[in-house]
């Protein structure tokens, strides 16, 4: 599948490992590969980002929001408020008695992060958005329209800055 | 949220998707919230056996989740 990958795309793969060792995760995960897109302004998804006013920073804040409960999304944070879990309470306990950070904090990590599965489900649903397009590779626009299929954070961030995957497939639909 | 917006009763809702997606969430934080609790108690000097009897595992189950920590 990665022969088929232009340069940028991989541009974006290899910088989302760089995002997730620089937060010292143990996983890329969706989130990463989308800081990765909006840190490389030259590619044809970061453009339709920035149009959205999406910036490094805001994802960045995103992800450090959601890492500091533990990885979850606002949707998950919402399904646990649905159980009767208020996360809020949870990580405020464990961080009075654990410290700030807690449920962040990784051990022993090992030397290069692996992909979560979520991140494996983008890497597979490009793939499928690319031959849904006729399109030969598999390219940044087709990183992103996974980004924006697949749930969990990453399209949370989006659907927050109106990037959904309608409107990036008409996106996609007028530039071809 | 798209969807989250009928998440509010995941626990008693009857899709099947809302309830198994609710457990996926919860699964996660008792990952983590493990994974606090058994660096907590390394810190504090418990050994591997003392505690896989508190989360009732096995030492070895515990000792190969956690033990590069």
């Amino acid at each position: 599948m990665f022969e088929r990958f232009t340069k940028a795309a991989r541009g974006i793969v290899d910088e989302a490992v760089r995002q997730a060792e620089q937060a010292a995760d143990v996983e890329v995960r969706p989130a990463h590969m989308l800081a990765a897109i909006v840190a490389m302004p030259e590619s044809r998804a970061a453009t339709m980002l920035h149009a959205h006013g999406l910036t490094v920073q805001e994802v960045a804040a995103a992800i450090a929001e959601a890492e500091r409960r533990g990885g979850l999304s606002d949707e998950e944070v919402e399904l646990l408020n649905g159980m009767g879990i208020d996360v809020a309470q949870v990580v405020d306990r464990v961080e009075s008695v654990h410290g700030a950070g807690a449920l962040q904090k990784r051990w022993g990590r090992p030397k290069s992060p692996r992909f979560s599965q979520a991140a494996k489900a983008v890497l597979h649903r490009s793939l499928r958005e690319a031959i849904d397009l006729r399109n030969n590779y598999i390219g940044t626009e087709h990183l992103l329209l996974a980004l924006a299929a697949e749930p969990g954070l990453a399209r949370e961030i989006l659907f927050e800055h109106g990037v959904t995957y309608q409107v990036l497939r008409a996106a996609n639909a007028r530039a071809s | 949220m798209t969807e989250a917006t009928d998440l509010a009763t995941a626990a008693g809702s009857e899709d099947p998707r809302v309830g198994l997606r609710a457990v996926a969430a919860l699964r996660k934080l008792l990952e983590r919230l493990e994974a606090v609790q058994v660096r907590n108690a390394r810190v504090q000097g418990w050994s591997w056996q003392e505690i896989a009897d508190e989360l009732g595992v096995t030492r070895q189950a515990v000792h190969k989740k956690h033990g590069r920590r």
